[in-house]
């Protein structure tokens, strides 16, 4: 009874400390994600009776097929390319790990400092022929003028790119410590049965960090399916217009903002969180994600999120 | 407790009646009102704030022109929150009218004869058929631009007829290779063409129906005419604002002539950023006038417009504010800009206040000949079927018809582009789309 | 994650025949060499960014993209910035710095005291706990926007920059990774132990967890620091008024309205072109690349400190 009542009190103290934080969780976070669901069978210009019907309004949109072309194009490209550049580089650098190296590693992440509207900023200048650093490279490939590259077939590659270098620093920095977290002992054993560099990555290395990789595919899955400021910042650039509506979450955003209809809005949200939500709970359910033993891996996935 | 409880029944009274509390409050306490300007309009905005100090309180804003109408929705929600009067972008005020956002007064009430009078016809894009919902800022009619230094070398003479302007075009790619009459990839092309040429893109006939039909005889010329401009590069399938195109041909000196907006010269013509011609070449024509019509008519680019809130607790004084835009010499005229310039930088709209701009203008050195004249021409003769519409007729230019023009140059593909783009924003948005 | 030393061996044995291979050395110049060339190439946007201001608009087409204008080019810059609505881009900037300090020293605090209490009580929920941060992270910031506006509407505090600061200092990527780390980290003994010398809960986060996880406290401000020192989105929506504005949103606000990138916008009269801008630009990018070099090695042994532990 009175070890019972020890334990009560005890946890009246973490409660308290776990207070803050549950405030602003629930204030900040759940409220609004259940007020957002309730938004959507509200009436609206595009659904006047209201209803739920509002899900297939927002897929019936003019623009609901060619922002999920685009965006399908985009991951196509963008998800592989990330997973196998960063996995690379990782590797490579965790061949011979010399201290100079770590030069290297910070310049990889300078490219993710430029953000938002100073990346929309870099990007018109690295790719307008009359001002750009990579003059000569562009002219390489017969690139003289801007409106050879401003051109909406291309926006998937100028948005890959844009994306790309936004976040592969961060994660190669990332990956690079998940291949430090191996035991040396393995790899010692590898080599001293004669293993090549070649094949101590492929055989030992990548199946130790699968679990990171897996975790990295779901967040790029997920990040890539949001892209949002930089084609609606390419938008309102010099080429006006070119990437109106070009992604959902821009979809989202012109139907709640130009539109008036937030319960389109918020339906297409929706949509969109089921694909993440799908990944996430597969990487809980299918990977030891919850198990203390692996703790130190989660926690290099998790600083990634915040990039 | 008497005394608390009439605090009580007069706070709520004016929270509750704020309408009908407002003309009391107005006699005994001083207004106050929120302006939201861009920032060309910042510097007249503030001088308005001091002018008015001691009779109303001006609290002045910046905002992005592209902001409002996400910021008005999140208003509305609240119900509180929304500025008394806005300078915007010249579709906003079709946006605003809609029952659904409510964010544009009537203002035919408050309106003096005056001032409708002096409005004139410069007005016309803020009436529809069930009121005034907005007042004009500035014009930015479309008048011919040409460079004397050129014209005069080359032996041309001022186009009066779009077919001379086709010809001079003729010539140039025959005899001038690299000089240029203008670009055609960006909303350029709708305001100097289309629009003058009467083609039915955004004619809304009611708040439920808009007219677009890109295959109409005055659509079809605009194509037939230009074609074969853009195919000898005369006319230039980027933007005018494209870096390469503002390197080569702005830049370079080569632009012959092109039709732009009032605003051209002392924007785009004039500043080293962009073309950067040297003064004394500079003039303005009338429009020259398409075959078989009367009226050589404008289109515009721009032109922003003041919209009063219909929440307002003082919204004559409000409107005062945009009057005071328009009319007042000390904006007009005086007020000291940040690059170091005087006065409004734009056409305005209303009579009187245009007369003062007139003065300013004409005795600029930077033109070979004064520009005003063809300008007040002009600005009587905007073609008045275009209309504000609710959905974004102006970022389609970029969003359809500039992609499909670059890649193909064909005219009247990007145009037929540009009308099913629209008309599909036009159908999500509740018009009914037809042809005629 | 435990792997069978015999298993490898024999793995190893049966595809090589226990032959001890060594790398080419031409295959170690290529992959060192193309490791230096993604370096080159992700310090060259960033080069161009910082020289920029330095040089005047016409210049930038002129001269080459690397050369270095003048340092008065930067004054100049400067200068013009503050043209803009009467030099308010220093308030934007003093916003930005106050409004990101804040956000980092509660998004941190509160982030770790999670992170401890899950990981250190016997708490109910510990699971819908987890699981609906995890939901946090993945649900995009559009969904959320209208129900937070009418929310901060509620208690007054829309143009208000509180609004802005309690919305992003819910951090559930930090409370999750501090949870990962007490986890891994800190032994329960270690607690147990406490308990019994008679330590209380308080005192076993501020006697015990936090003096053992300032990697963990770095990690986590960093992490903040640079998601809100950029954020665009909230400000953008909460702060109506622009002397509110942060310095991202600012900037934001300068390419819509001046013809610096954007030459449609036609008429203005502020002198900001590209130099201008790009200054705006180093301005936000410049402090986000120093955080992220004095912290790059902190970061990887924070990252590591669960592994070394074991």
């Amino acid at each position: 009874m009175a070890k019972t009542k020890h334990y009560r009190h005890r946890n009246g103290a973490m409660y308290l400390m776990l207070a803050p934080y549950l405030l602003l969780l629930f204030f900040f976070g759940l409220l609004p994600a259940i007020m957002g669901v309730l938004e959507v069978p509200k009436p609206s210009m595009t659904n006047a009776n209201g209803g739920w019907d509002a899900f297939a309004i927002v897929v019936q949109d003019f623009r609901f097929m060619p922002a999920f072309k685009h965006v399908l194009g985009f991951m196509a490209i963008f998800v592989p390319l990330m997973i196998i550049f960063v996995i690379g580089m990782a590797l490579m650098l965790d061949i011979k790990p010399s201290p100079w190296k770590k030069w290297l590693r910070m310049a990889y992440i300078v490219p993710a400092s430029i953000s938002g509207a100073v990346a929309v900023l870099v990007w018109y200048v690295i790719l307008q022929p009359t001002l750009s650093p990579i003059k000569p490279i562009l002219r390489f490939f017969g690139i003289t003028e801007a409106s050879q590259i401003w051109q909406t077939e291309n926006l998937v590659y100028i948005l890959v790119g844009m994306a790309f270098f936004a976040i592969a620093g961060n994660w190669i920095l990332i990956q690079y410590g998940s291949l430090q977290s191996i035991s040396s002992e393995i790899l010692e054993a590898a080599r001293v049965d004669g293993c090549s560099v070649f094949q101590l990555a492929i055989r030992i290395k990548l199946p130790l960090i699968s679990k990171y990789i897996i975790y990295m595919s779901v967040l790029v899955f997920a990040g890539g399916l949001q892209i949002f400021v930089e084609p609606q910042l390419l938008n309102s650039g010099v080429y006006q217009g070119i990437a109106n509506s070009w992604s959902f979450d821009q979809l989202s955003y012109n139907l709640a903002f130009t539109s008036g209809d937030f319960g389109g809005a918020s339906a297409l949200s929706i949509l969109l969180l089921i694909p993440s939500l799908l990944g996430a709970l597969l990487v809980i359910y299918r990977t030891d994600m919850f198990e203390g033993a692996q703790g130190h891996i989660k926690k290099k996935e998790i600083e990634v999120q915040a990039i | 407790m008497k005394r608390k409880y009439s605090v009580m029944a007069v706070a709520t009274a004016a929270v509750v009646g704020g309408a009908m509390v407002a003309p009391m409050a107005a006699q005994a306490a001083i207004p106050s009102i929120t302006i939201w300007v861009d920032a060309p309009r910042l510097p007249g905005a503030k001088l308005y704030a001091q002018i008015m100090k001691g009779k109303v309180n001006v609290k002045v804003e910046l905002h992005g022109q592209a902001d409002l109408l996400a910021k008005v929705q999140l208003f509305n929600r609240v119900k509180k929150g929304w500025p008394d009067v806005v300078f915007g972008p010249p579709n906003d005020v079709a946006v605003l009218k809609n029952p659904l956002i409510n964010n544009a007064l009537n203002l035919d009430k408050l309106l003096t004869p005056a001032e409708v009078k002096n409005f004139g016809n410069g007005n016309s894009w803020c009436k529809s058929s069930t009121g005034t919902y907005c007042v004009k800022n500035d014009l930015a009619q479309t008048v011919l631009w040409y460079d004397t230094k050129l014209f005069k070398e080359f032996g041309y003479t001022v186009p009066k007829t779009m077919e001379e302007f086709a010809a001079i075009g003729a010539d140039i790619a025959k005899n001038r290779p690299g000089y240029s009459l203008g670009a055609v990839g960006d909303q350029g092309f709708y305001a100097s063409f289309l629009w003058p040429s009467q083609c039915p893109l955004n004619q809304e006939k009611s708040a439920t129906r808009v007219v677009i039909n890109t295959a109409s005889p005055k659509c079809t010329r605009v194509a037939k005419l230009l074609q074969p401009l853009v195919n000898s590069g005369v006319l230039d399938k980027r933007s005018y604002f494209d870096a390469g195109y503002i390197k080569d041909v702005g830049q370079a000196g080569k632009i012959v002539a092109n039709i732009g907006p009032s605003w051209w010269g002392e924007f785009v013509l004039r500043p080293a950023g962009t073309f950067a011609i040297p003064a004394g070449r500079i003039a303005t024509a009338p429009m020259p006038i398409w075959a078989g019509e009367k009226v050589n008519y404008s289109g515009e680019w721009g032109g922003g417009i003041y919209t009063v809130s219909p929440h307002s607790k003082y919204p004559r004084q409000a409107l005062d504010f945009a009057i005071f835009m328009v009319s007042d010499k000390r904006n007009l005229v005086t007020v000291k800009n940040p690059d170091g310039s005087f006065g409004a930088p734009t056409f305005p709209a209303y009579t009187p206040g245009n007369a003062l701009w007139k003065a300013k203008v004409s005795k600029d050195t930077y033109y070979a000949s004064n520009p005003f004249p063809a300008m007040l021409a002009q600005s009587t003769k905007i073609f008045p079927g275009e209309k504000p519409v609710r959905y974004d007729s102006n970022g389609a230019w970029g969003a359809a018809f500039a992609p499909e023009i670059l890649k193909n140059g064909d005219i009247q593909k990007a145009v037929d582009a540009y009308g099913a783009y629209v008309s599909n924003l036009a159908q999500q948005l509740g018009y009914e789309v037809t042809k005629s | 994650m435990t792997i069978d030393m015999k298993e490898v061996r024999r793995v190893f044995k049966r595809s090589t025949n226990g032959k001890m291979r060594h790398q080419h050395p031409l295959s170690n110049v290529l992959v060192t060499s193309w490791l230096v060339l993604f370096a080159v190439v992700s310090l060259i946007p960033m080069i161009w960014l910082v020289l920029a201001p330095s040089k005047t608009d016409g210049e930038l087409t002129y001269r080459s993209p690397f050369a270095f204008g003048s340092l008065k080019g930067y004054l100049n810059a400067w200068k013009h910035l503050q043209f803009f609505d009467d030099g308010v881009i220093a308030k934007w900037l003093i916003n930005s710095l106050w409004y990101t300090a804040t956000i980092v020293i509660i998004a941190t605090i509160t982030a770790s005291l999670a992170g401890f209490v899950i990981s250190a009580s016997d708490i109910r929920f510990k699971k819908t706990f987890l699981i609906s941060t995890l939901i946090m992270m993945l649900v995009p910031p559009v969904a959320l926007v209208i129900p937070l506006f009418v929310e901060m509407d509620k208690v007054n505090l829309v143009d208000n920059p509180w609004s802005v600061i309690l919305i992003s200092s819910l951090y559930p990527f930090g409370a999750f990774l501090a949870y990962i780390y007490y986890t891994t980290s800190i032994p329960p003994e270690l607690y147990e132990s406490a308990r019994l010398d008679g330590c209380n809960d308080f005192k076993l986060y501020t006697k015990i967890a936090l003096p053992l996880s300032t990697p963990l406290i770095s990690l986590l401000a960093f992490f903040a620091f640079i998601g809100n020192w950029a954020n665009y989105f909230m400000p953008y929506v909460m702060l109506p008024s622009s002397e509110n504005y942060t310095l991202p949103l600012g900037l934001g606000f300068l390419f819509m309205s001046t013809p610096a990138i954007n030459p449609g916008v036609g008429a203005t009269s502020v002198p900001i072109y590209k130099p201008e801008i790009a200054l705006a630009g180093a301005l936000i990018a410049v402090p986000i690349m120093i955080m992220f070099l004095i912290s790059q090695k902190r970061l990887i042994r924070g990252m590591l400190a669960g592994s070394i532990k074991e």
